[in-house]
């Protein structure tokens, strides 16, 4: 019985909760809104779609095989690809940043890899790529910070697309790099405190919520005209 | 407290901290930001200003060396013929009986009048006769000019003015002058058109007043050849101030600081 597709759905439906909404719900948005967005702002659309999907496909996982740590295992490394190519465009003509680029991604690969056969088989959820992950990222997002405030735009930063993404990218990669260093430590305390396992769901929904300003303030909702009396 | 809950309490305060320097980090940036925005702003205008400065001047050279061509071409090409003219009239004067020659003399007087009229336009064009005559001299034989033309009486005064006075500024003080009176000649309809000049307080002060028709100084619009004239004026920190209501005549006071 437990694979009955109506159970299945069930259980996966009374395990979605706001955050998995508010994904949905951003993802379907950048979908709806992708003709509409700028350039630099659609690029992180992609992202969104396969962080939903991973998502989707963790809950299944868990309910059928009672394990999702292969699906953080694969998003670990997409998903950080994904986030990687977004900011590729805005970086790549910075000096050096073409190589550290590519090198970046190699060598988290092999770390993935090495991780994946030696430290953290399938079955484990990958914790440590994962810091890996958030070091590589909070690198490319510090550039991004560095290269809006070597070019200024006249636009407000308020509806720049790129502040909100870059803001929520380092609250939310900041706050797991912290959370996955201490992970092991929690483990390790007798009671484990089941509330911290939820405390990386507020990064994680200020996040969202940045996406969702950037992609408004991309479209011109955020911004107002002065009108002449 | 126990030492779990001491743990836990330190992983907390560890995310506390966490998201306060994140929050000074990013309201940092977002002021660091704003003030780049300000001096990029700055920086903009600042080249926009001499971008314009620039265009200024080089218009200001083609045109200078425009009305200086044309200068060059009525002096020595149609002031040529015009000379001829008259030799050819006194020529023919010479072999006609004195009963015969009243229309003759008519053309011959006509032709002089003609010479003069193009020897003086041509002087007023020509800006190198700034540096060889100075510009009060200049001001005053264009005042002739603008006398011997069937037109409002000019009346000019001329208070002090230093000796060596910048090329550029004479220039300038001279062309603004011509554009002015040209403009109150064609359009003022005035009777009189008072003119002074002088240097009060270190800066060179141009007057023109006329008792023409006037306008309202208030619909003066972006464009229209005055305003073009009061912005070349800013442009090179020079005030152009013009005073005028509909009946009431017209006053343009340009003060150029040297």
């Amino acid at each position: 019985m437990p694979f009955k597709l109506s159970y299945i759905l069930d259980v996966f439906l009374a395990h979605l909760t706001g955050l998995h909404y508010l994904l949905f719900g951003a993802s379907l948005m950048g979908l709806t809104l992708l003709p509409w967005l700028s350039k630099s702002c659609n690029r992180i659309v992609p992202f969104l779609l396969v962080w939903s999907l991973s998502d989707i496909l963790a809950l299944f996982t868990a309910i059928i095989f009672k394990n999702n740590s292969p699906i953080f295992h694969a998003y670990s490394l997409v998903g950080t690809a994904f986030i990687l190519s977004y900011y590729y465009p805005q970086l790549k003509n910075l000096p050096y940043m073409r190589s550290v680029f590519w090198w970046g991604m190699i060598g988290y690969f092999l770390i993935w890899l090495v991780n994946l056969l030696y430290f953290q088989p399938p079955s484990i959820f990958p914790s440590n790529t994962i810091m890996f992950s958030c070091v590589l990222i909070l690198f490319f997002v510090l550039m991004s910070f560095k290269y809006m405030l070597d070019h200024p735009i006249e636009e407000s930063i308020f509806v720049q697309a790129q502040f909100w993404f870059n803001t929520g990218i380092l609250i939310f990669y900041s706050s797991s790099f912290l959370y996955f260093f201490f992970e092991s430590f929690l483990q390790k305390i007798g009671q484990y405190p089941i509330y911290l396992l939820h405390v990386i769901r507020y990064p994680n929904i200020i996040w969202i919520i940045c996406i969702i300003i950037g992609m408004l303030g991309d479209l011109g909702v955020l911004s107002y005209k002065k009108t002449e009396s | 407290m126990t030492a779990t809950n001491s743990e836990v309490f330190t992983l907390w305060i560890t995310g506390t901290l966490l998201f306060v320097m994140m929050s000074f980090f990013i309201i940092g940036f977002v002021l660091q930001y704003r003030r780049r925005q300000l001096l990029n702003e700055k920086q903009r205008k600042e080249r926009e200003l001499i971008f314009q400065q620039e265009m200024l001047e080089i218009q200001a050279e083609i045109r200078n060396q425009s009305l200086n061509y044309v200068a060059r071409e009525l002096h020595d090409n149609i002031g040529q013929l015009a000379s001829y003219l008259k030799m050819q009239v006194e020529l023919y004067l010479r072999k006609l009986p004195e009963e015969q020659a009243s229309p003759l003399e008519e053309i011959r007087e006509q032709s002089q009048n003609l010479i003069d009229q193009i020897r003086g336009l041509s002087r007023g064009l020509n800006s190198n006769n700034l540096a060889r005559f100075g510009l009060p001299e200049m001001l005053r034989l264009e005042i002739d000019r603008f006398n011997r033309l069937e037109g409002p009486k000019i009346i000019y005064q001329e208070g002090f003015l230093p000796q060596e006075l910048d090329a550029e500024v004479s220039i300038f003080i001279y062309r603004v002058f011509q554009e002015i009176m040209n403009n109150s000649l064609k359009h003022s309809g005035a009777d009189e058109i008072q003119v002074s000049i002088g240097l009060v307080h270190d800066a060179i002060n141009l007057n023109v007043m006329d008792d023409g028709k006037g306008f309202d100084s208030a619909e003066l619009h972006e464009g229209s050849g005055l305003m073009n004239l009061k912005d070349r004026c800013e442009l090179i920190g020079a005030q152009l101030n013009i005073e005028s209501k509909k009946g009431g005549g017209a006053t343009f006071l340009v003060k150029l600081p040297i």
